[in-house]
């Protein structure tokens, strides 16, 4: 991420964790890409759709293979 | 659906610091009712704001502090600052039921924090709003009573778009509802980041009478919401052009506004809305603090407005109303979602709907 990205730094502090999900909306669309904190991603045009499939881990969720994120993978599900 | 139970065991900003001196404080938060004071060597207080006797407000007149004791106004009975009875009227022995409730309090940031709940709060501390007390920020701030439920203040402002159509004129323009958002929750951490970068936007009275620019802006929105009560939105503003932050982070062509919001639930209907805006140019100029506090306090007011006439709505419909949520809700379902989670609610996951 490069400054001026959405998500940039300004005065925020960032993410710190290890079990972060990701929605970006996707430019010149309608769609949103979520990214599961597994690594799995997938596209919706429904927030709550989008919410229901990433706090539904791991079902339906196939993380794409290792090194292409660096995404970490816990241990437990998210409750 | 909107949150509407409480998470407790957690820190509310209860007031500012400034507003607890050695006049009595009344404050309702999660519907306790609580009242805050200061010490003679200056260390507030909070505690239970009923008399354990008649239940009188210790509050209200003719209730008062005599040195570090508060006198109930009604029978006189005395209290310390740790909540001990240590007078009644008319008879030696004191009940040893006779004791106020006390919080814990933390004073942070210009706030006035105090954990509300069942157990202790440990080694947790409230999160962090630096720039209201740094030297190298001027800050304004205020607080609007809400007379609607505390989650519709958080989706408000986890969903900046409304700038456009509720605060045209003060802080909105087209760009606001235009711009796509970044959405991130931290669930470890516990904080929902919303993100909105405009590349070349009109400039809204807010910043460019405060700022000087003239021309069309790089607006950045960066919110940072960590429940269940404090909301900081940095905001960036640079004319169109000018160079991004340096990889050292220091950004020396742009203006820098940090808002910060306490959202404090004081009934099921009614909140705290605590506002404060720090900026990092014109430190010493009156004339903007004098702007910038009467603009976000119009902007906070119109909010107030709309919030006020949405509970009435809200209240007055069936429990299971329906909503319809859009991309631009990401963020606020997040925020709900962990709001219910923080407080015990059985399915969080249907809060993020």
């Amino acid at each position: 991420m490069s400054p001026g990205e959405p998500g940039a730094r300004t005065g925020r502090t960032g993410s710190t964790g290890r079990t972060v999900h990701r929605i970006r909306w996707v430019p010149g669309t309608d769609r949103l890409q979520a990214t599961c904190f597994c690594g799995a991603e997938r596209e919706f045009d429904d927030p709550v759709v989008l919410w229901d499939w990433l706090l539904g881990h791991p079902e339906g969720h196939r993380a794409r293979p290792a090194g292409a994120e660096n995404s970490p993978a816990p241990a437990a599900a998210l409750v | 659906m909107i949150v509407t139970e409480f998470a407790r065991d957690q820190w509310y900003v209860a007031a500012y610091g400034h507003e607890v001196g050695r006049r009595q404080l009344g404050r309702t938060i999660l519907n306790e009712p609580i009242l805050l004071w200061r010490t003679e060597d200056g260390r507030a207080v909070a505690m239970a704001d009923r008399c354990v006797h008649r239940r009188f407000p210790l509050s209200e007149a003719p209730s008062h502090l005599v040195g570090d004791r508060v006198v109930c106004g009604y029978h006189g009975f005395t209290y310390g600052p740790d909540g001990v009875c240590v007078a009644v009227p008319a008879q030696q022995r004191i009940p040893r039921t006779a004791r106020l409730r006390t919080y814990p309090v933390v004073e942070q940031d210009s706030f006035v924090w105090v954990w509300i709940g069942d157990r202790e709060p440990g080694d947790t501390l409230p999160p962090r709003a630096p720039w209201l007390v740094s030297p190298e920020y001027a800050t304004v701030c205020g607080m609007e009573p809400l007379n609607a439920r505390y989650g519709l203040l958080v989706d408000n402002l986890l969903d900046l778009s409304h700038e456009t159509y509720l605060h045209g004129g003060y802080i909105g323009t087209p760009e606001v509802a235009e711009t796509p958002i970044t959405t991130e929750v931290d669930e470890d951490e516990g904080v929902v980041y919303v993100s909105r970068h405009m590349d070349d936007a009109a400039c809204p009275p807010f910043y460019a009478e405060s700022t000087g620019i003239k021309g069309r802006i790089t607006r950045w929105q960066d919110i940072e919401y960590h429940p269940p009560c404090l909301y900081l939105l940095h905001s960036r503003v640079a004319p169109v052009g000018s160079p991004p932050p340096a990889a050292d982070g220091t950004d020396p062509h742009a203006f820098h506004v940090e808002v910060v919001y306490a959202i404090t639930p004081s009934t099921d209907g009614s909140t705290y809305d605590f506002w404060a805006v720090a900026r990092d140019f014109a430190l010493d100029d009156e004339k903007v603090s004098d702007f910038l506090r009467e603009s976000n306090r119009t902007v906070v007011l119109q909010d107030v407005t709309a919030l006020n006439t949405l509970e009435q709505v809200i209240a007055a419909e069936p429990d299971r109303y329906q909503e319809l949520s859009v991309n631009i809700d990401t963020g606020g379902l997040a925020a709900r979602r962990l709001l219910a989670r923080m407080a015990g609610s059985a399915s969080s996951r249907a809060a993020a709907r």
